[in-house]
């Protein structure tokens, strides 16, 4: 051992001795403990016991009890989607797989009630409680009485019985006058009492009706800063922000997509009677293009579905057409043969289910065109424009420009860490009727055809050269040199035991966190941008009448990440089926020798 | 060209436009379009008909597929738990762990609510190498220890040291087995200085905290000893004490930018900068200061990196004050290739007679092929060349030199004094090819041959002549928190001596 080594050096440097004061100094100052800090657990117990074995969460099916109208638009929101989300569940498991120090991050924000109440993360979604299941809850916001940030879904929901104070933008007035006159109104404001159950007190909470509310869970940084949302980014530099147009106003407004007031009425319903009938009702559909792909006899939530379990539901073959007439009729004349699971023996059974996977449908197909109103009301599609008049044997070059029309945030917007897609499709039909050139077309799997294609991979189809994709990619550096496209924004390249913990450096200040970043190609807030095509000559062979038709595609996940997480068939299936086509048409015209 | 033709030209985004966008930013947006349903413009030889989604190739068929309801469950029920390692303390609110969240406070405000989170965690790395790097041939055990410590208590607010008490001045505890001077036998380097120290925090949260009044802007800041790494650390890598801000997430409708950010920064002591050194040679950190500027720029699908900078010697060393401008551009093409093109230039010094020591240009141009496994399967190209003295603006002498990045045949292990190439791009060029694979993301291999060719004289240059290398890497983690690499290394450098070295290290992460 030199301990001559040992010397001047091992004196503390005087910085050190700075921030060591300061840390000690912090927590003199504040409590640091959760179980000390938090005046709901008991010193010395584990904080989740007493949770777990209370019911301080209510399920948003009790406040369905006196405000139905809310809870309906809110049981197929994406919100309500966010726990029984497949692909979530799909993806936190990779991400957890690859990456173990994420751990809970995902599920703070998905399933906000389950994390506080100390679910574990690998729970079985029908070993959740009802309330856990319901993903973004009513009390997921009404709940929170905390004016939070960027504090990346950490919000703390206070605990309470159904009687305990909710926090909304208005105030308290209806429910003070609900309380005042309850007999009348038939509620119960104790647990002893009889009638609908309700919270005897409403305060005003500022925050939820501005759009800082939808920070802490919309603008989203993992560990080492690697930003998974950036709507609050888009927003604060937008028109929308300078105007004074909120998230809500736009989101839970009167018309999907578009700051155009809001609908009036009362916000709860009492066995008939109303308060405050004119009062502003903010639409809990949450509109955005987001869409389920989950089973449509667990989602939307239907409290008529609750009569089967979760496992029930999913071995019913819905796509089979069990439940249907023609189905049934089938089985009786034993034209078909199915080995049915004991709980879909009974065909009484499995028409009752049928009709509630039809009501489920319903509801999915008007959140289906309550997109495409949010996506078309954002944005404009205007072509095909011509470089020069077309032309026999000559190569036909032509534009559309994409406008964001959204003065809100770019175009695509959202949850960046799903990699949503938005893209041109486009296609030539000749004279024949022979579809002779495509862009933006998918593959056999429903990718379109770029560097993730399996079939452009294999060389089964061609690369699409010319495809306008408004997708965000996430990139990661090689081992040395460049960056490539990569399905997580992790880096495996450094080594392969990723840890998420807070960065080494400033990252707010550098852009991106070391070897990790997210790619931009989305369209900012009224600004346009040209998709340009060129048709080689030797496919303009005809004279005569062609036509081009235009539309953009909305999907909410890429199939090539899907597989990536192991989805099921089933869901590829789905997510193919429910994307939309914005702004779909066609035109026509002449292709003439050139004189 | 058609009349009716709306015309848009892409502008061509140089440095000067990049510095420029700030203002463009402030630049009233086009007016607004309204939200209302219209009818497309067109050119005029195109007529609207009746849309027919059938014109359209088909999308995926399903037909063949049956409902399984087996794989329908596991979405749900097949969730396993994964073993994770904490960090060595954790005081407060614990990263990422279930639970109730205790009540905020409002000590800086209630629209900055202050919520406790105080952890110490990092890695240990302990190697074994038998190195040749020319000069002498060693085999040593040596060992170096990573704490991070950090304690963040608002969303945007915190504070984060980084201590390495087993290292100083670029010598680790170690243990000299074979070879070099039997008399060291083994070493503690122990260490109190703190490697960074510094603040990180949001103005724009402050403000709303403090005045209880939202601000309409963010501007994310951070001052003191303070790591920063710019264009994957090829322009900066490196700790100095200062302060940098950014004006964050603008974006340009009009040069059709998707995403940009501006950071400023300064520094004042510990600026490592290869162009200013003291009489002996030796990097002079301190008595240099730095005035900077970096743009990152989404667009044209792909993005720029760009900045400016002025390296200011103080007394002694003001002749050696010079200027760096930086450009990148990264993209994908294709299905075929991943592309980084970088130049820094370094001008504006001078040395009254001295010889130089920053000046001249750099060129990389990085590339990597997209194969069909384009996620771990990655072969590579990486090209340089050096003319004069390029310097990054800012490098850690435990940062390696400004090829670091281009192969790792470029790249010594932080450790065990693992031979590498000449990595200074001093009138030199050459490259590196190679090839990555990942396996399933779970453990890696790397095989790559580099080559440094000279250029001009040998009184120029650092590298006596032309220099090739084979080196390979392998690393796998072996649980949740160690992790096993070893690396090798043979090269033969032209009128001088050949390089040798291979290393074993295990590494806990926690």
């Amino acid at each position: 051992m030199n301990k001559g080594t040992y010397g001047a050096n091992a004196l503390l440097d005087i910085k050190f001795f700075l921030f060591l004061s300061l840390l000690m100094l912090a927590f003199i100052s504040a409590p640091v403990n959760s179980a000390e800090a938090d005046d709901d657990s008991k010193d010395g117990d584990d904080p989740h016991a007493e949770v777990f074995a209370s019911d301080d969460y209510p399920s948003a099916s009790k406040c369905a009890n006196c405000h139905k109208q809310i809870y309906d638009e809110w049981s197929s929101s994406s919100h309500a989607y966010a726990g029984i989300s497949p692909m979530f569940h799909k993806f936190e498991q990779t991400i957890n797989n690859l990456a173990p120090t994420i751990d809970t991050f995902c599920v703070r924000c998905h399933m906000s009630v389950s994390t506080t109440i100390g679910e574990p993360r690998e729970m079985p979604l029908w070993e959740r409680s009802q309330v856990s299941r319901e993903g973004v809850t009513c009390i997921s916001c009404h709940r929170v009485n905390a004016a939070y940030a960027k504090a990346n879904g950490e919000r703390r929901i206070e605990p309470g019985d159904i009687h305990q104070p909710v926090y909304g933008p208005i105030g308290g007035d209806g429910v003070e006058q609900v309380v005042a006159e309850k007999g009348s109104y038939r509620v119960a404001t104790t647990p002893e009492e009889r009638g609908n159950k309700i919270h005897t007190k409403g305060i005003k909470f500022e925050q939820l009706s501005q759009s800082e509310f939808c920070v802490s869970c919309h603008q989203v940084a993992v560990n080492l800063g690697i930003k998974l949302e950036v709507v609050w980014d888009q927003y604060r530099a937008s028109p929308a922000r300078a105007e004074g147009t909120t998230c809500q106003d736009c989101h839970m407004g009167k018309v999907p997509g578009v700051a155009s007031g809001y609908a009036t009425g009362a916000v709860a319903d009492m066995a008939g009677k109303t308060v405050n009938e004119n009062r502003k009702h903010s639409n809990h559909a949450f509109f955005g293009p987001g869409y389920p792909i989950a089973h449509p006899g667990i989602f939307p939530h239907n409290p008529e579905a609750q009569n089967w379990t979760m496992e029930d539901w999913l071995t019913f073959d819905y796509r089979a057409g069990w439940g249907t007439e023609d189905f049934e009729e089938q089985v009786d004349a034993e034209e078909i043969e199915v080995e049915f699971p004991e709980v879909w023996e009974d065909p009484g059974d499995r028409e009752e289910a049928r009709e509630i996977i039809e009501a489920n449908f319903e509801k999915i197909e008007k959140r289906k065109e309550e997109r495409l109103e949010v996506m078309e009301n954002g944005s404009r599609l205007d072509g095909p424009f011509f470089s020069s008049t077309p032309a026999l044997g000559e190569s036909l070059s032509f534009h559309y420009t994409v406008t964001n029309t959204n003065k809100g945030h770019n175009l695509p917007s959202g949850s960046l860490g799903a990699q949503p897609e938005i893209w041109m499709n486009v296609a030539l039909i000749d004279p024949d009727g022979n579809n002779v050139w495509e862009s933006g077309y998918l593959d056999s799997h429903g990718d379109m055809a770029d560097l993730h294609s399996l079939d452009v991979a294999a060389g089964t189809i061609e690369h699409d050269d010319q495809l306008f994709n408004l997708q965000t990619k996430f990139l990661t550096t090689n081992v040395k040199g460049t960056d490539r496209e990569m399905y997580l924004p992790v880096n495996f390249d450094v080594d392969q035991l990723p840890f998420l913990r807070p960065a080494a450096q400033p990252v707010t200040v550098m852009n991106h966190p070391p070897f990790v970043r997210m790619e931009g190609r989305s369209i900012p807030p009224l600004g346009n941008r040209d998709a340009k095509f060129k048709v080689p000559a030797e496919l303009m062979s005809k004279a005569g009448t062609y036509k081009l038709a235009v539309r953009l595609r909305s999907r909410a996940e890429p199939i090539y990440f899907m597989k990536f997480v192991g989805a099921t068939a089933d869901m590829e299936q789905a997510m193919n089926e429910w994307m939309v086509d914005i702004h779909p048409y066609s035109v026509e015209f002449e292709v003439k020798a050139k004189n | 060209m058609d009349k009716s033709m709306k015309q848009k030209r892409t502008v061509p985004v140089t440095f000067a436009a990049g510095v420029s966008m700030a203002a463009c930013f402030f630049v009233p947006a086009l007016a607004a379009e309204e939200a209302e349903h219209h009818d497309p413009v067109m050119s005029e030889q195109a007529e609207m008909i009746e849309h027919d989604s059938d014109l359209f190739r088909s999308d995926p068929s399903y037909e063949d597929k049956s409902y399984d309801h087996e794989a329908q469950l596991q979405i749900y029920g097949g969730k396993s738990a994964v073993e994770t390692t904490r960090p060595m303390l954790e005081l407060g609110r614990h990263i990422y762990e279930d639970g109730p969240l205790q009540r905020s406070t409002s000590a800086w405000g209630e629209k900055n609510p202050v919520l406790h989170q105080f952890a110490i965690y990092g890695d240990w790395r302990t190697a074994y190498g038998y190195n040749d790097n020319g000069a002498a041939e060693l085999g040593q055990l040596a060992t170096r220890l990573n704490l991070d410590i950090d304690y963040k208590f608002t969303g945007t607010e915190r504070l984060h040291a980084l201590w390495r008490p087993l290292d100083q001045n670029g010598r680790f505890s170690r243990c000299e087995l074979n070879g070099g001077n039997d008399d060291e036998g083994c070493v503690v380097e122990f260490n109190g200085r703190l490697s960074s120290l510094f603040f990180e925090g949001d103005l724009g949260a402050i403000v709303s905290g403090l005045s209880d009044e939202y601000t309409s802007w963010d501007l994310p800041f951070s001052f003191g000893l303070m790591p920063l790494l710019f264009q994957n650390g090829v322009w900066v890598e490196d700790a100095f004490t200062g302060f940098a801000f950014s004006i964050p997430a603008m974006n340009s409708p009009a040069l059709d930018i998707s995403n940009m950010d501006i950071t400023f920064f300064a520094g004042f002591d510990k600026v490592s900068s290869g162009g200013v050194r003291e009489i002996n040679g030796a990097v002079a950190d301190d008595d240099v200061n730095l005035f900077g500027v970096t743009a990152f720029i989404e667009a044209n699908r792909g993005y720029w990196e760009m900045g400016y900078a002025y390296t200011d010697g103080q007394g002694r060393l003001d002749d050696q004050s010079y200027h760096n401008v930086s450009i990148a551009h990264t993209r994908r093409f294709g299905n075929t290739l991943s592309n980084s093109v970088r130049v820094i230039s370094n001008f504006g010094q001078d040395r009254r007679g001295a010889v130089q020591t920053a000046d001249g240009f750099l060129i990389l141009v990085e590339n990597s092929f997209i194969t069909s496994r384009p996620l771990t399967y990655v072969p590579y190209v990486n090209f340089f060349a050096g003319f004069d003295r390029p310097q990054s603006l800012a490098r850690d002498a435990g940062a390696g030199g400004v090829l670091k990045n281009t192969g790792i045949n470029f790249e010594t292990d932080g450790l065990t004094g693992f031979p590498k190439l000449d990595d200074s791009a001093n009138n030199t060029w050459g490259g590196a090819i190679g090839v990555e694979y990942l396996f399933s993301l779970e453990q890696q291999i790397v095989v790559e041959f580099a080559t440094v060719q000279v250029m001009e004289d040998l009184a120029d240059r650092v590298a006596r002549d032309d220099q090739y290398a084979l080196g390979v890497r392998y690393q796998r983690p072996l649980s949740v928190s160690w992790i096993f690499r070893a690396d090798a290394i043979a090269a033969h450098r032209k009128d001088d001596d050949d390089l040798y070295g291979v290393r074993m290290e295990l590494r806990k992460k926690f």
